[in-house]
């Protein structure tokens, strides 16, 4: 079986080298995308729950999240976001679910993933989110349900409003799909900013009478330059 | 940087050029050993620890595969090549399946494969269009001529061109000759495709009126053949006939389609890149799998398929991908002009485009301008150029043209061919929706006379199109000075560029010392006729008779004029019409229209016939000089080449009442080497030569009339005593020139004869002191 897996990836070198998405070098004959040195590039946030830190944390439990947006980590969300590359998605997934567990959150009985609208789907073909979310519930063995949210409108996009306009930009923009009634809910997503998004989120899964619920991003912006 | 981390970036790339060096190594050694020796070193070098030496192993196992698969390819390629010299002429019994269909200018021709005949294909032609379709079978029977070899320096090599497709040779039935069919009733995939695309073309045919038909064929189907011929050369005038040829520019058009249908379908990630390979395949096969469609094709499926994998596709490895890809599977394709311009332009478009961004001011760069319409023009302008910087010294090389204008005009019909592509795929799909076929194929219409107006008043500057001989060594120093100034503008390495520099100079020096004091004569193979053309060391041009024209045929314009333009001449200082028999000057009617003449040789022999006059009086009203030299004259033409007239004396010529006997005859002398033209002397003529003895002693002799019994005496002969004669007659003619007694006395004496029936034309080059044949095929 390893040997097998060897070949496939020295084949597979031939046709796609495996170069490194940030710094361009080569990997090595393997499923990562991203080397090692620019893993060590990268800048960590200490494990802790920076819910009170958000601008908007209505309905948050506790919000976790792994790396800076700075130091190569912000190409690898480009990358992520807007080069198809939605398996890249799982990776990082794998990786941010080594990096945090579930033993960091009170309880998770289902992870799902903040909802592109339908347009936005369609023109990208896929949703970053939730293959992030797909690697966490693979390494945690915890079911992954992208079908808990919908999203309703599409929202204009944020970073021009204040926080009382976010707010009333997200409002209503989800809807619950499922039956979440005393579970507690994993919602994920790429990046952590004002929480306003995961925020709406939050509050229709309590209102639909969901347990608690926790968020997990692969990044947030450095809490200094907030 | 080190070997392997330069192997690693782009493997494919250097392992398809290990595997198109074993393929040129294959087309010149053709040793089973050597392969075997050349594998076996490879494979040891997998099995050692250290890297280096491992990717030398990969690069010397695929030369060693490249060179076994050119060298099996051309055993068979040889052998089906003897078997078609061996029925040349011959009549044949044939029974095969139709393949192709034709519609050509005389007639149709179906391509069949011959299943008892050694599995080759061949051309069937027929005058009328057979009730029969792909894949039915035709038995008949009629007579074999191989694909003949280019007969010409610069023309087109149609017998490689078609053996590369599997076919060797034409089968043109007897008159009266009855064609038997049978016809197949299963399901044919080929017969199938061909339906599809007669319903395509008809389709737009219906729905597209005026040109815009033709031109949807053209673009989407590859069929240029529904397209005006006025409309092609005026494509061809600007340059940018290759739009209509479908090449890697209509994939990406297709692809964008395709794209843009993918996300209609609501597949998940990963599954619904199916939809845009499943069109790719669509594609080349409705194209009939071209090198240049699937180059594209495969470049953007490994392009759309690599996020599957996890990885980003880098562009040259894609490149080299698809170059091993093709080879592997049609190595012959490598000596493919449509096969070298493709890989080419892609080359030359990625790599240029991207130094301009780099060496560009600022206010110069794509990615730097704001305005969008700007940014797209100006982009599409570096593209074309940067296609053209590198497919230049090939195009020109190729068709000895450099159409100026093709700049400019890339940039205005290349966006507009995309839009017609995108419109001719709505038409396709949407056109049977009564309104929407209206509307769709009037746009068509539309846009194809924007495209034709543009190419047309494009066409009319006449000097947009330079006539220019780049010669292979002129493209090997257009690439360095090219590479040199890449080098240039990077400030770290300016010195290799200086060294580059230095190079061309020595080179250049050394090849005008050296190369340049040569005198070329190539005796021309205009059928049954003459014609030669004589290059002084100075670069002078004489040209000495211009073959025949008739009803069917012009010499002139189908095979002098293109091999002046082929060779870069634009002015003939001397033009010698030996007699005025329209064999030797019936060429000259449409030579005098398009090039400048100096001096004009004549006869002394009064001659009626319109050919003859309407040279003369062309040459009157355009101030051409008439000389008449006569026999004892001696001429200078350069330094150290003369010509001494030997014929015609000017009372015989005034007496005698046989044209051919009053034949210019001179000889043409360089340093020690010389050259006897003799026109169509017989032997009335011959005789009077016979006083000058010693002088006529020459090293090439062009045999008189043709190699007529009539002409080539004994004495004769043995005066001249050359080491080389040639004999310029046309295969098969109705004279039944050159006579075998004749040839006998070639024989006995031991003198090559080079007979331009048999083998085309001979290019000879004498530095003064020893004659060559320079190869030219
Ligand atoms: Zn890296």
């Amino acid at each position: 079986m390893r040997l097998i897996k060897d070949i496939y990836y020295l084949l597979l070198d031939f046709i796609y080298p495996n170069k490194c998405i940030v710094c361009k070098r080569f990997v090595g004959h393997n499923d990562r995308s991203i080397c090692s040195s620019c893993w060590e590039n990268f800048d960590e946030m200490p494990k802790q729950n920076m819910v009170k830190e958000l601008s908007v944390n209505d309905g948050i439990d506790s919000a976790f999240s792994s790396w800076n947006f700075k130091n190569g980590f912000d190409d690898v969300i480009h990358y992520l976001k807007y080069n198809d590359m939605a398996k890249l998605g799982k990776e990082l997934g794998y990786r941010l679910g080594k990096n945090i567990t579930p033993g960091d959150f009170q309880s998770i009985d289902s992870i799902t993933a903040v909802p592109l609208h339908r347009v936005k789907y369609r023109d990208r073909g896929y949703n970053q989110a939730e293959w992030i979310g797909k690697g966490l519930a693979d390494i945690w063995q915890i079911p992954f349900d992208k079908k808990i949210l919908k999203r309703n409108r599409f929202t204009i996009s944020q970073t021009t409003l204040n926080k009382e306009e976010r707010q009333a930009n997200m409002a209503n923009a989800f809807s619950v799909e499922k039956d979440v009634k005393d579970k507690s809910i994993l919602v994920v997503d790429d990046v952590l900013t004002t929480g306003s998004t995961t925020s709406a989120c939050a509050i229709v899964l309590k209102n639909a009478g969901a347990k608690q619920v926790h968020v997990l991003t692969l990044s947030a912006p450095s809490i200094s330059e907030n | 940087m080190d070997l392997v981390n330069l192997f690693k970036k782009t493997p494919l790339v250097y392992i398809s050029l290990a595997f198109i060096f074993g393929l040129i190594l294959g087309e010149f050694f053709s040793s089973d050993l050597g392969v075997i020796i050349l594998f076996t070193i490879g494979l040891c070098l997998l099995f050692t620890k250290k890297d280096t030496i491992f990717v030398f192993g990969i690069l010397v196992c695929l030369l060693s595969f490249g060179a076994h698969r050119m060298q099996t390819t051309l055993i068979l390629q040889n052998h089906y090549k003897s078997v078609a010299n061996e029925f040349h002429d011959n009549i044949v019994a044939y029974q095969g399946d139709i393949a192709e269909i034709k519609q050509t200018k005389k007639g149709f021709k179906y391509r069949l494969h011959l299943f008892d005949f050694q599995n080759i294909d061949i051309w069937l032609y027929q005058k009328t269009r057979l009730n029969c379709d792909i894949s039915d079978t035709l038995i008949g029977q009629g007579e074999f001529q191989r694909i003949s070899p280019a007969r010409n320096p610069g023309e087109f090599d149609f017998q490689s061109f078609y053996n590369r497709r599997n076919i060797y040779g034409w089968i043109f039935p007897d008159k009266n000759e009855h064609v038997t069919i049978l016809k197949n009733n299963h399901f044919h995939f080929g017969r199938f495709i061909s339906e599809i695309q007669e319903k395509i073309r008809t389709h737009f045919n219906e729905h597209a009126p005026g040109d815009a038909g033709g031109l949807l064929s053209a673009l989407i189907l590859g069929d240029k053949s529904d397209v005006a011929p006025d409309i092609r050369d005026s494509f061809v005038n600007t340059g940018v006939i290759h739009v209509l040829a479908v090449s890697g520019l209509h994939v990406g058009y297709v692809l964008i389609v395709l794209l843009l249908i993918k996300n209609m379908f609501r597949l998940p990630w990963g599954l619904d890149r199916i939809v845009v390979i499943l069109g790719l395949i669509i594609f080349v096969i409705l194209t009939g799998g071209k090198a240049s469609v699937i180059r594209a094709s495969i470049m953007a499926g490994l392009y759309v398929m690599a996020p599957v994998f996890n990885r980003s596709a880098n562009i040259w490895n894609i490149i080299g991908g698809a170059a091993l890809g093709i080879l592997c599977f049609r190595p012959m394709d490598l000596f493919d002009l449509g096969f070298q311009l493709s890989f080419l332009a892609v080359g030359s478009i990625i790599f240029f485009y991207n130094w301009f961004e780099t060496v560009l001011p600022d206010k110069l760069k794509v990615s730097k301008i704001s305005h969008k319409a700007l940014q797209f023009i100006w982009g599409l302008f570096l593209v074309s150029l940067a296609a053209q910087v590198g497919t230049l010294p090939l195009t020109s090389y190729v068709f000895g043209k450099l159409p100026l204008i093709a700049l400019i005009a890339n940039v205005l019909i290349v966006p507009l061919i995309g839009v017609l592509v995108g419109i001719g795929f709505f038409l396709l799909f949407l056109g049977w929706i009564p309104g929407m076929g209206f509307v769709l194929g009037n746009s068509a219409w539309l846009i194809s006379k924007i495209i034709t107006f543009f190419t047309h008043t494009f066409s009319m500057f006449s000097f947009s199109t330079i006539n220019i001989n780049f010669s292979l060594f002129l493209v090997v120093i257009y690439f360095l000075v090219l590479g040199s100034m890449v080098f240039l503008f990077d400030k770290r390495k300016r010195k290799y560029g200086l060294y580059i520099i230095i190079i061309v100079l020595n080179i250049s020096v050394w090849k005008w010392s050296f190369n340049d004091r040569k005198l070329d004569v190539i005796f021309l193979d205009v059928g049954q006729g003459d014609a030669a053309i004589v290059r002084l060391p100075n670069k002078k041009v004489m040209l000495i008779d211009t073959g025949p024209r008739s009803r069917y045929e012009d010499m002139g314009k189908d095979v002098v004029l293109p091999l002046l333009n082929h060779l870069g001449i634009n002015k003939l200082d001397w033009v010698v019409m030996t007699h005025p028999h329209s064999d030797h000057i019936g060429g000259l009617v449409s030579i005098v229209n398009e090039i400048e003449i100096d001096t004009l040789w004549d006869t002394f022999i009064p001659y009626t016939s319109r050919t003859y006059q309407t040279i003369i009086d062309f040459a009157d009203s355009n101030g051409i000089i008439i000389n008449r030299p006569r026999s004892g004259e001696t001429k200078r033409l350069s330094e150290n080449v003369y010509l001494l007239v030997l014929a015609p004396d000017s009372l015989f010529a005034v007496t005698e009442r046989n044209v051919n006997n009053a034949s210019i005859v001179f000889k043409l002398v360089y340093g020690e080497t010389s050259i006897l033209f003799t026109g169509d002397l017989e032997h009335e003529g011959d005789e009077l030569l016979i006083p000058y003895q010693q002088l006529l002693k020459s090293d090439v002799l062009k045999v008189a009339h043709h190699g007529s019994i009539t002409s080539s005496t004994d004495a004769f002969l043995d005066l001249v005593n050359p080491a080389l004669s040639v004999i310029s007659v046309g295969w098969k003619n109705k004279f039944r020139h050159p006579s075998p007694i004749v040839l006998e006395r070639f024989r006995s004496r031991e003198i090559d004869v080079h007979r331009t029936d048999l083998n085309g034309a001979l290019w000879i080059q004498s530095d003064g002191k020893n004659i060559k044949e320079v190869k030219w095929n």
